[in-house]
């Protein structure tokens, strides 16, 4: 099913290729420009998916009729219609930024249309995992030690710089895998996991 | 968004006692939490964020962290008046040393006045003086004083001022607002293109000259910054109101509102 769906995309961006391709057309061309890395790790496809545009909504207006998206920190600008369709968050006016998003586009004369924007959907945690603030700041106030717990910040290093919840280690995510050696080495004790939030 | 794919890795290594604090540190300092912020994001961002030396300027006297307005924590909830309209602003507090549960109570009055960035600096001012951070003696400023930290391509205001009122040859300012609303008055010498018809009239504009974009609120002005910057114009972007009122500019209160 899911490689049905990758195909039925593939060949509907092909079709759109071919009829949408005014040599004047200011489309991004190169991978760098289309799809932030970071979206790249989870979705491979993006690699073949034509006329599509991956990475951070930025802002809005609702006079421009169109929407600014930060890409590997550039930037790109999709107008979008009344016909464009959303997903995963009800319209345009609910995207939030700095919520990761897949605009599917079609060029227009020198505009990026936009037929369709994919939010970013929730991630789903189990029930049991799950912490309440009441519950991390009861053993934040008793300390890593005496609460037996290790806390670790998942975001980027710049975001524990610039403010972490205290007694916590900085593991960011993308690092996890080389700095496994922070994690306790105890595979039975608490280890809690907290980030910028689930959008 | 990373917490759970980081627990779900942790489970792979063989963790077993595996918990997510999904809300994250937002709602950790919604909650009225402090956060921890570090010696060496207070260096990064010295100038442009509020920091306040709540010693007091008694205490403060004898040795400041350099910019830091010196304001004694229990008076810190009095002078909400002080603190910056811009409630996006950086404000970090400091006491000699770490003093979390000092500080909280504090904190969270400050972010209940609506402040989103609100920390504690996890060392204090001993913390400080260890990294080798840059100090002041002597009188210390009890007036807040903030200036924002300006996006990559913002004009600032004096200086877009002064381009309207000179008319420099190398300089072009372009209304990117509809017609409709630059039909109700316009700056003069300026050009309109309103943004959403930019993409396809860029071969209008010269690129022998830095464009200035403006439109009513600067939201629109950062979108046509971007397209002007991405078709290779040099271009940069005023980020504040702007109403032109029978022929009269009214312009630039980013500056004078901080």
């Amino acid at each position: 099913m899911r490689y049905l769906k990758t195909a039925t995309f593939t060949l509907f961006g092909l079709m759109i290729l071919f009829v949408w391709q005014p040599a004047w057309a200011k489309a991004p061309s190169t991978l760098d420009k289309r799809v932030t890395k970071k979206c790249m790790n989870c979705h491979k496809e993006y690699k073949t998916m034509k006329d599509i545009l991956a990475g951070e909504f930025k802002s809005r207006s609702r006079k421009a009729k169109s929407i600014q998206v930060k890409i590997n920190g550039g930037m790109q600008l999709v107008k979008y219609t009344p016909e464009t369709s959303v997903k995963n968050v009800p319209n345009v006016k609910a995207l939030k930024a700095p919520i990761p998003i897949r605009v599917h586009y079609r060029k227009v004369g020198n505009d990026l249309v936009a037929t369709k924007i994919v939010a970013k959907p929730k991630m789903k945690v189990p029930e049991k995992q799950l912490m309440k603030t009441e519950e991390l700041a009861r053993l934040v106030a008793l300390g890593p030690k005496k609460g037996g717990y290790t806390l670790v910040d998942s975001r980027p290093g710049i975001k524990f710089a610039e403010g972490h919840i205290p007694t916590s280690i900085s593991i960011p995510f993308p690092k996890m895998s080389k700095m496994k050696d922070r994690l306790p080495k105890d595979k039975n004790s608490l280890l809690i996991f907290y980030c910028g939030g689930m959008r | 968004m990373l917490s759970p794919m980081a627990a779900r890795l942790a489970a792979k290594y063989g963790y077993t006692n595996i918990r997510v604090y999904h809300v994250g540190a937002p709602a950790w300092a919604q909650a009225g939490h402090p956060l921890l912020t570090t010696t060496d994001f207070v260096r990064k961002r010295l100038g442009f964020i509020v920091l306040v030396d709540t010693r007091g300027p008694e205490k403060a006297e004898k040795g400041y962290i350099q910019g830091a307005v010196g304001i004694r924590l229990k008076d810190i909830p009095l002078e909400k008046n002080q603190f910056p309209m811009d409630r996006k602003a950086y404000i970090v507090l400091y006491s000699q040393k770490t003093n979390l549960s000092g500080l909280a109570p504090v904190v969270k009055t400050i972010s209940s006045w609506g402040y989103k960035h609100v920390f504690v600096l996890d060392g204090g001012y001993d913390g400080w003086l260890k990294t080798d951070g840059a100090i002041q003696k002597g009188l210390v400023r009890t007036k807040i004083f903030y200036i924002p930290r300006p996006h990559p391509g913002e004009i600032v205001g004096d200086e877009f001022m002064n381009i309207v009122a000179t008319r420099p040859k190398g300089k072009l300012i372009l209304d990117v607002r509809t017609t409709a609303e630059a039909s109700m008055g316009m700056i003069d010498g300026a050009v309109n293109i309103p943004v959403d018809e930019l993409q396809g009239r860029l071969n209008e504009l010269p690129k022998n000259k830095e464009i200035i974009t403006h439109c009513r609120t600067g939201l629109r002005a950062e979108m046509a910054y971007t397209i002007l910057r991405n078709a290779g114009f040099k271009a940069r972007f005023l980020n504040d109101k702007v109403a032109i009122i029978e022929n009269k500019l009214f312009c630039c209160y980013k500056a004078l509102i901080r």
